[in-house]
């Protein structure tokens, strides 16, 4: 899978990207001047509060946006250089599933109830690569085997709702990986799953994606999960990207009060001390706060923080969005 | 927690189960046991946690305790008072002193939902008209977080135990912590009692003073929280503690990562119903269901602690750690 890799190019570049969905207040950016990149073999973790812009920007990337209501206004996702973005919809779905794959969280999901999973997997196999339907069925099973799903033979002819939740994930990842893909995109992959199962689900992600040499993007509000599974965070607000850095580096040294704000949330980290909750909501798009969007809800906030929207400055190590960035000492984990 | 006050709840031995398949004369052939012979007690202004796997029967057990559904076995005792056979009139009575609290997705970015729930329900039950109960409901709001109050200086009676069911599980971290605090801050205003339901441990632990832990609809251990989340005495505890993601990077771990699924609730293994997924597991595990017994105020139900080389009540990870297993796959 490594034809037209350009030497030296990361393997996802996400530039300035801004997604605008029609709204009652007209058309309003959810997603804002977005930039990230994303390394060969390189696992990243997308996180902040419900409606910060998480899901938009990963359907933006695999080109997922259009229709009356929603465009991309501004920006580039570049995969190996090439922008997907001004690509048609043919080859558009030639980059889906076959070189960028993904896993939705189980209610929005992708399996048809009225088919067999291995009909489904079979189908997604031969979309994309040249295979006898008997070769499609031994590749359908070996994934099946592969996912961890106990007697794949039988299974193959189980209908979805004969299957528990966390193998219904196992065969979505199943068919996320059949054509391994360079990049798998992750949104709320164990969600609503048990712990136990979670923990066997992203288990099993991180032996495949170690396998197969892949990057994912996991998008997640559980801290705890980028923590244990991530090599780099992405920490979104109101569509803003307001702090980025190594995971090592983010959780024990946050430098935006928000991500700091939410790691204090998380229970069992300070035994026997009560949480601290961030008060109020994130703004809606049509009543941003005057500077920094996060100031009216930050303990940290001066007169200059509703007065200036603060720029994204790339420190090299970490990128932050903070006003007062450099003279705060904000507590973290395992500190 | 559990002193001179009697209990607020108190649960004996109560058993559930549902048909699970019918021929074609409609008759039940099968049963699926949803809770087996669950004991507890919740004292007055206690929280006891209530964790599990889905499917382990916590939801089951919260409402056979709401009387939402009928006990095949076991008594259900509230304030006192035996409820397990309570005519709809003397419910109604019952139900002035519980309430219970689902997870609304539709409502769940609002923590004032469960201020609803906890505090207008009741309300309505002792005969509040409308506007008063939005006036009473929105100063106690504005309360919560401000100088202490007591509980007197409310006119009305308010539920004196309440079952949350899951009311934190779809909520991201901020808005868990708002209702999480808030829930806490009600507790502790209004002296309420919780049976609070989540399969988050971290969550449990923070906000209960006791914790059950369920596996296949029995309670396999139960006690005060510290000791079950930082001593496990079960090893099923063991392994769902081990499953909670940590969120400091530089503690990433080993973990005892449970293999396959829970078995079938119409059909549990013989012995210990954990024993096919045990680590630890005996041969008398695979034949002798382990009794509750009680040690220091920890009840567990493990033949580590009553057979051969006995733990006796000490905590499971000090036994030497598992040779991973296989057993499903
Ligand atoms: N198709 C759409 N039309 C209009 N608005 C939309 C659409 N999809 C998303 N939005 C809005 O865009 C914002 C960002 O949504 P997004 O789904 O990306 O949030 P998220 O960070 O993934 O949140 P969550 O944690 O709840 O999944 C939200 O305010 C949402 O209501
Ligand atoms: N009304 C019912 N009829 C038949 N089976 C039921 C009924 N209610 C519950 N069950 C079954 O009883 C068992 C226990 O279910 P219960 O909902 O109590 O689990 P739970 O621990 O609350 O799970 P979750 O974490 O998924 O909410 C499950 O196997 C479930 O399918
Ligand atoms: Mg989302
Ligand atoms: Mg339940």
């Amino acid at each position: 899978m490594s034809e037209g890799r350009a030497v030296g190019v990361p393997l996802l570049q996400v530039e300035d990207l801004t997604v605008e969905f029609v709204t009652e207040h007209g058309w309003l950016p959810v997603v804002d001047g977005v930039s990230f990149e994303i390394g060969r073999q390189e696992t990243i973790g997308l996180i902040g509060e419900s409606g910060c812009g998480k899901s938009v920007t990963a359907m933006a990337i695999l080109g997922l946006i259009g229709g009356p209501s929603g465009r991309v206004a501004r920006g580039r996702v570049l995969l190996d250089g090439q922008d997907l973005l001004v690509l048609e919809e043919p080859e558009l779905r030639e980059v889906r599933g076959r070189r960028i794959a993904m896993i939705f969280q189980e209610p929005m999901t992708s399996i048809d109830p009225a088919f067999t999973i291995g009909k489904q997997i079979i189908e997604v196999l031969r979309r994309h690569l040249p295979l006898s339907r008997a070769q499609a069925k031994q590749r359908a099973i070996d994934l099946l085997d592969r996912v961890g799903i106990p007697d794949p033979h039988r299974r193959f002819d189980d209908y979805p709702h004969q299957l528990s939740g966390g193998m219904r994930q196992r065969v979505l990842i199943a068919m996320a990986l059949s054509c391994e893909p360079d990049l798998l995109i992750a949104d709320e992959p164990t969600t609503a799953l048990d712990v136990t199962v979670q923990a066997q689900v992203l288990e099993l992600l991180a032996g495949l994606q170690e396998e197969l040499g892949m990057a994912v993007l996991l998008v997640t509000h559980d801290l705890a999960v980028v923590a244990e599974t991530c090599d780099r965070t992405i920490v979104m607000y109101a569509g803003e990207v307001v702090e980025s850095a190594d995971v090592t580096a983010l959780f024990p040294d946050p430098r935006h009060p928000y991500t700091a704000a939410m790691l204090a949330n998380l229970p069992g980290l300070h035994p026997g001390e009560p949480l601290r909750p961030i008060p109020g909501i994130v703004p809606p798009r049509h009543a941003l706060p005057a500077g920094c969007w996060y100031s009216p809800r930050c303990e940290h906030r001066t007169d200059a923080c509703g007065a200036t929207h603060p720029q994204l400055v790339d420190l090299g190590t970490r990128r932050v969005r903070c006003l007062r960035a450099d003279e705060l000492d904000l507590p973290g984990v395992g500190r | 927690m559990s002193g001179a006050r009697p209990p607020i709840l108190r649960v004996e031995d109560v058993s559930k189960s549902f048909p699970a398949s019918r021929d074609l004369l409609g008759r039940v052939t099968a049963r699926l046991q949803a809770v087996v012979g669950a004991s507890f007690e919740v004292a007055a202004g206690e929280t006891l946690g209530l964790v599990g796997e889905s499917g382990s029967g916590k939801s089951t057990l919260g409402r056979l305790v709401m009387r939402l559904i009928d006990a095949d076995r076991g008594r259900i005792i509230l304030d006192g008072a035996d409820i397990t056979d309570a005519d709809r009139h003397e419910l109604r009575a019952a139900r002035r002193k519980m309430q219970i609290v689902f997870q609304d997705p539709q409502s769940s970015l609002d923590p004032n939902w469960i201020v609803g729930d906890i505090i207008a329900e009741p309300l309505r039950a002792n005969g509040v008209v409308k506007s008063e109960r939005h006036e009473i409901v929105a100063r106690l709001l504005e309360e919560v977080g401000l100088e202490p109050a007591h509980r007197s200086r409310y006119a009305y009676e308010f539920s004196e135990l309440v079952v949350c069911d899951e009311p934190v599980s779809a909520l991201d971290v901020s808005t868990q912590a708002q209702v999480l605090t808030l829930l806490e801050q009600l507790r502790d205003r209004l002296g309420l009692a919780y049976l609070f339901i989540a399969h988050d441990l971290a969550v449990v632990h923070h906000i209960s003073h006791r914790i059950a832990v369920m596996y296949l609809g029995q309670i396999v251990e139960i006690g005060p929280a510290d000791e079950v989340y930082h001593r496990p005495r079960h090893p099923y505890t063991e392994a769902l503690l081990s499953a909670i993601p940590n969120a400091d990077p530089a503690a990433r771990r080993n973990r005892i990562i449970l293999r396959g699924e829970m078995p079938s609730p119409v059909d549990p293994p013989p012995g210990c119903r954990f024993q096919t997924r045990c680590a630890y597991a005996m041969d008398v595990c695979r034949t002798d269901e382990p009794a509750l017994s009680s040690q220091d105020g920890i009840d567990v139900a493990c033949h580590l602690h009553d057979q051969g080389p006995t733990l006796s009540g000490a905590t499971v990870v000090d036994l030497a750690p598992p040779i991973s297993t296989d057993l499903d796959r």
